[in-house]
């Protein structure tokens, strides 16, 4: 245990500064985003107002208040949170890639450790979910300020005031942030034994190199037809057999399967097979 | 441990945050929209089994609601995304018959219309769509069960000529005399729709008969819209509605607009296998999709300045009976500021007043009131709000 510990510690180490600018870009950016959003809602507001002549009211009933929408929805939001997934998904092969790179081969020393060997796998797949979570903590910690400064920047009459909630039930956000614990948990567990089918891929290719890409395609992609079965045959053979809620619970039955064949298969491979 | 502070830190934030959020998000669960119906007068009875839907509006932010009367208010946009995908909002009928018939309902498509009970069956039948290149392959599906035996029989049967069909589609099962009777609708490939009978014997499972009871045409400037009028309930009818509009089109001022150049309405007794035409009031036609069966009577609700109006046909004597006025005094014409249903031989109500919707609940055969009520919304934090009823079920 306290291996496994030293060694999550060390990975979230390696990769912590990076990470922190991570946050760093997200902050300022969503916050520039606000800004300029809601400053240039109130401008076009105020310039059409004199223009047609209008009062505040009739301006919100032609051309519809703003809410928080118009900021989750725009570039600045979209593009921090894509910016934030594509560096982690890298991540997900740099983890294993750079202990291969680079002039002294340090894979040699990490298969060295007097541990067992699967705990690199686990140390490094508990190291992205940590930095996963931290960056929809953060969303979470940032929404609340972004939308008191929304508040301070666009006069009440020009506002329609969402709720932290509501802001996160619209639009792609629930994806993130789903609406019940429940709900989080069976997200983000789907989304780590994804990340563990990658790990055990990229184990194949460094076990086996070329022939290893191959198998380890074969391998996403038994895997994959695993999760979906319940799915293809209640569409196909069974004609809806099941009602959603047995389909839901065989879903989950078929994603642990998976997540178990991952680290069973990554376990043999690394215990065995991995070439430094 | 001081070597481990960064990594501490991160993971008691992370958890902290995302805890805080879900508690904050399950207590805000709890207190949302909840409407209230407040007596005026009548039996509160009434209201048992009742279920409301409508759509509640703040701001620029449309909820769509289910409430159970006397029960939770559930806001269909709050579910998360599995609730919406597990929790399904069927019709009364067809939750009844899951929970009753777990086994029996698996796989089937769940409209009333392709179902029927009584004291010793339930039967299914819905139609399975091949769907080819340029055309479906339409086949029944039909399985009956026997209530008390659990004994499940299935007749299967391929349509004939399906490449003639566009569309085929089952409008209400009914069982009579140890015969499964199908009433079918279908539109042609080539313009023209056809409402056809199959019946079957129950005991042999085998096809008795088919027959053709309507079938309209399209020409180059005129055509046939049919409608099919009945209950969406699974119990047994008598008796089925149809109604067909010719339309045409017709030049005004260079402009092509449709103009309704005949309606015909026509009543099928199921058990006697005729079809008769009624004598329907030319005001009264568009009304006809409020209407509902009892016994032997139509009874048709139309809307007037003052409230509802109840027409009545006999469908056995071939005459219309005396009107009926459902007086609403507070009712405010306007876009939308009804919803009336007729069922269980009642008719509900709900309608807007100047101080919000009233629901009214009345018997039918005496025309006397049953239920009148307010409906009101509470635990909501909005200013400007807007309620709009669709459904009473």
């Amino acid at each position: 245990m306290k291996r496994y510990l030293k060694l999550v510690n060390f990975e979230f180490n390696r990769f912590f500064k990076l990470y922190l600018v991570l946050i760093g870009i997200t902050f300022v950016a969503q916050m520039s985003g606000v800004i300029v959003e809601s400053k240039s809602y109130h401008n076009q507001a105020n310039e059409i107002m004199q223009e047609d002549l209008l009062t505040q009211s009739e301006y919100v009933q032609q051309y519809g208040p703003m809410s928080f929408l118009n900021i989750s929805e725009s570039i600045w939001f979209l593009g921090t949170i894509a910016l934030c997934a594509v560096t982690l998904i890298i991540y997900v092969f740099f983890i294993w890639y750079r202990d291969w790179v680079g002039k002294n081969n340090f894979s040699y020393r990490l298969f060295m450790l007097p541990s067992v060997r699967l705990n690199i796998y686990l140390a490094k797949a508990t190291t992205i979910l940590l930095f996963v979570l931290g960056l929809i903590a953060l969303q979470l910690l940032l929404l609340p300020f972004e939308n008191q400064v929304f508040k301070w920047i666009v006069p009440e009459v020009f506002r329609t005031d969402l709720s932290v909630l509501e802001i996160t039930n619209l639009y792609y956000l629930n994806l993130l942030i789903p609406k019940n614990i429940l709900e989080f948990i069976l997200f983000y567990g789907a989304g780590m034994t994804a990340v563990m089918i990658v790990f055990t891929a990229i184990l194949f290719e460094r076990s086996y190199r070329l022939k290893g890409i191959f198998y380890g395609i074969v391998y996403c992609g038994v895997s994959i037809l695993i999760f979906l079965a319940p799915l293809l045959l209640q569409a196909s053979l069974l004609e809806n057999y099941f009602y959603p809620m047995e389909l839901l619970f065989l879903e989950i039955a078929a994603c642990v399967l998976v997540l178990a064949g991952a680290i069973w298969i990554g376990n043999m491979l690394i215990k065995n097979k991995v070439r430094v | 441990m001081k070597r481990y502070w960064k990594i501490v830190l991160l993971s008691i934030i992370t958890l902290v945050v995302i805890g805080s959020f879900y508690i904050q998000a399950s207590l805000a669960a709890k207190d949302t929209l909840q409407l209230e119906l407040e007596k005026i007068s009548g039996n509160e009875d009434e209201l048992k089994g009742l279920t409301i839907h409508g759509d509640y509006g703040t701001g620029n932010l449309t909820k769509n609601f289910v409430h159970e009367v006397n029960g939770e208010t559930i806001l269909l946009n709050n579910r998360s995304v599995i609730e919406e995908l597990t929790t399904d909002i069927n019709s009364h009928i067809m939750k009844k018959l899951i929970e009753e018939h777990r086994n029996f309902m698996r796989g089937k498509d769940l409209f009333p219309d392709y179902f029927f009970e009584n004291e010793s069956l339930v039967v299914y039948a819905g139609v399975k769509r091949d769907y080819k290149f340029n055309s479906i392959d339409f086949s029944f599906d039909i399985d009956v069960l026997d209530k008390k035996s659990n004994e499940i029989k299935s007749i299967p049967l391929d349509l004939p000529d399906t490449e003639t069909y566009g569309w085929y589609d089952v409008v209400d099962v009914e069982v009579v005399d140890g015969q499964i009777i199908l009433l079918t609708r279908s539109s042609l490939v080539n313009g023209g729709e056809e409402v056809n009978e199959y019946t079957f014997d129950l005991e042999n499972q085998k096809l008795l008969s088919t027959e053709k009871l309507i079938s309209t045409i399209r020409t180059d400037n005129s055509w046939t819209e049919l409608s099919v009028i009945h209950d969406s309930s699974i119990d047994p009818e008598k008796y089925i509605l149809f109604k067909t509009s010719t339309l045409k089109d017709v030049e005004k001022d260079g402009y092509f607009v449709q103009e309704v150049t005949g309606n015909e309405v026509q009543v099928y007794n199921i058990e006697t296998k005729q079809l008769k035409k009624i004598d329907f009031p030319d005001e009264l036609v568009d009304a006809i999709d409020l209407s509902t069966i009892i016994d032997s009577t139509l009874y048709v609700s139309s809307r007037v300045d003052s409230g509802l109006e109840l027409s009545q046909y006999d469908l056995e004597k071939d005459e219309w009976g005396e009107k009926k006025a459902v007086d609403l005094p507070k009712y405010k014409n306007g876009y939308e500021s009804m919803y009336t249903n007729l069922m269980n031989g009642k008719i509900y109500t709900a309608y807007l007043t100047d101080e919000g919707y009233e629901l009214y609940i009345g018997d039918l055969r005496t025309g006397k009131s049953l239920y009148e009520g307010k409906i009101k919304v509470s635990n909501t934090s909005s200013k400007t709000d807007e309620l709009y009823i669709h459904l009473i079920e």
